[in-house]
């Protein structure tokens, strides 16, 4: 479903490296959570995989398309929310989905049912006629969502996505998730809220300074760490330097 | 294609903010101020505009008078041409480069010429917009010097569609260039305003200088230029179309029955 091979990602000519040679795969039917301290390289690593930046090095398969080599193909399997979605402000909602759904080459039937299924789930419908610059930052993820979910993606991409959600709609996404992975589809996304990540993920991936530094199902995090601990303590165990080397070494 | 026509009309809605000229909202009481300040930009512009009318009327009678009446249509390329130019180059910075939509776009299948000719078109739409105003009191008071009928309206509608896309696509090579070599690290937007800035000084420069000795006479020749204008109806449109190709082959095109050239 989405492969990385040896990537890295380096900025100031060279001098800041945001991604370190990383490796992993991301199964069909499997939530992929991303954490990381700030800075550590999520969303560098997740712009790579949506074609916003290019690797310096390695390559990125998604469903087995290369996307740098394919872009256009690769790009019509994910559908991406970026951390601060930027949608055009003064279109209506409605006016933004069929765009998306446009350029997707959506049938009319099967747009008209996306739009309607998760505007309803996220409690949008009502404001799918409004211009978008009276959306609150909580809308316009909502808006952000729903145009990522439209076709169907095999692979959902998330980068924060729960920063301006309600908890209702925090909860009905996380709901998605698992109903998408149920499907054989897949989502990858990054997040700081570590409860979350430890309630839904079949996998968690911790990258700190660029670098892939813990990565597996909880069960097996837990037993690196050599006790029975939470995905705080885990996390801040492995993201602090000292601590990290003898995480690794298990 | 299909690609192109959903990104310009969703460019065109965003762009010229289309759902709020045509929503009834602008005409609830707390909106109000909006049509009516629009209406008082207008009626505040209207005098001037008129002014410019008549002194493109006084240009063209001038110019009849000395035989030189294709001279109309050089000065009014001319300054169309830097008219697109000078907007062109801060559009297409704007589109191309502060643009928020990129990054949405980049992430969607959709081709990278298609986004590159969809912001293009847009760009070009409000430059027509800019050129209607400028332009069109011009191909008025020159078909009455001409005497123009339909296919003066056909060259009109023509060459007003084609006049943009050089100067635009000049423009838009320029700041592709500036934006690539003031890539650098730390102050870029500045070295970018700063660059652009220094550039629009010396093409200014250039014409002040170039509008300066095109119609110099030497000393003792006068009267052989005067001669000249008189016997050649095309003088001053050849000798400024030494300086400015375009606007020669624009202003000829307005003369000429030959499709070809058209």
């Amino acid at each position: 479903m989405l492969e990385l091979k040896k990537v890295s990602k380096t900025y100031s000519n060279g001098k800041v490296k945001a991604v370190d040679n990383i490796s992993f795969t991301h199964k069909e039917g499997e939530i992929l959570g991303f954490l990381g301290p700030n800075g550590a390289g999520k969303t560098t690593t997740i712009k790579m995989i949506v074609g916003l930046l290019k690797p310096d090095e390695g390559s990125i398969m998604i469903n087995g398309i290369n996307n740098q080599e394919n872009p256009i193909e690769a790009k019509k399997s994910f559908g991406y929310v970026p951390d601060n979605p930027q949608v055009y402000e003064r279109l209506r909602g409605i006016e933004y989905l069929k765009f998306i759904s446009d350029v997707f080459q959506i049938p009319k039937e099967e747009r008209e049912a996306s739009i309607k299924k998760y505007s309803d789930v996220f409690n949008l419908t009502h404001s799918l006629n409004d211009m978008i610059n009276s959306y609150s930052h909580g809308m316009k993820q909502k808006l952000a969502l729903i145009s990522a979910l439209i076709h169907k993606p095999d692979l959902f991409i998330l980068d924060e996505p729960m920063v301006g959600l309600d908890p209702k709609s925090s909860f009905k996404l996380k709901e998605i998730m698992r109903e998408h992975c149920d499907e054989g589809k897949s989502v990858f996304f990054s997040t700081h809220v570590l409860e979350v990540a430890e309630k839904i993920c079949d996998r968690i991936a911790i990258i700190n300074e660029g670098k892939i530094i813990a990565l597996g199902t909880m069960e097996e995090l837990k037993e690196k760490a050599g006790k029975e601990e939470t995905l705080e303590n885990i996390f801040l165990e492995v993201t602090d330097n000292e601590s990290n080397n003898t995480f690794i070494e298990n | 294609m299909n690609q192109i026509i959903h990104l310009l009309r969703i460019n065109l809605i965003n762009s010229f903010n289309i759902n709020t000229l045509f929503s009834k909202e602008i005409l609830k009481k707390k909106n109000i101020w909006k049509p009516l300040l629009f209406v008082f930009i207008i009626v505040s512009i209207a005098p001037s505009y008129y002014l410019y009318i008549g002194m493109i009327e006084n240009i063209g009678k001038s110019l009849l008078m000395i035989n030189q009446e294709s001279y109309l249509m050089v000065l009014a390329s001319t300054s169309a041409f830097m008219v697109v130019f000078f907007f062109g180059i801060f559009y297409v910075m704007g589109y191309y480069y502060f643009s928020q939509d990129t990054n949405l776009l980049i992430s969607l299948p959709i081709k990278p010429n298609n986004i590159v000719i969809s912001k293009f078109l847009t760009v070009l739409l409000y430059e027509y917009v800019i050129l209607g105003i400028f332009l069109i009191p011009v191909f008025v008071v020159n078909s009455t010097l001409v005497e123009g009928g339909i296919l003066y309206i056909i060259k009109s509608i023509i060459l007003f569609i084609a006049l943009p896309i050089a100067p635009l696509s000049i423009a838009a090579i320029f700041v592709t260039i500036l934006m690539k070599f003031t890539n650098i690290k730390g102050r870029k937007d500045l070295y970018r305003i700063v660059s652009m800035f220094a550039f629009l000084f010396v093409v200014l420069g250039l014409q002040i200088i170039i509008q300066r000795n095109m119609m110099s006479v030497e000393p003792g020749k006068e009267q052989e230029f005067i001669s000249q204008m008189f016997m050649d109806n095309k003088f001053m449109l050849e000798t400024a179309g030494r300086f400015y190709p375009l606007s020669k082959w624009f202003s000829l095109t307005f003369y000429s029955n030959n499709w070809i050239l058209i």
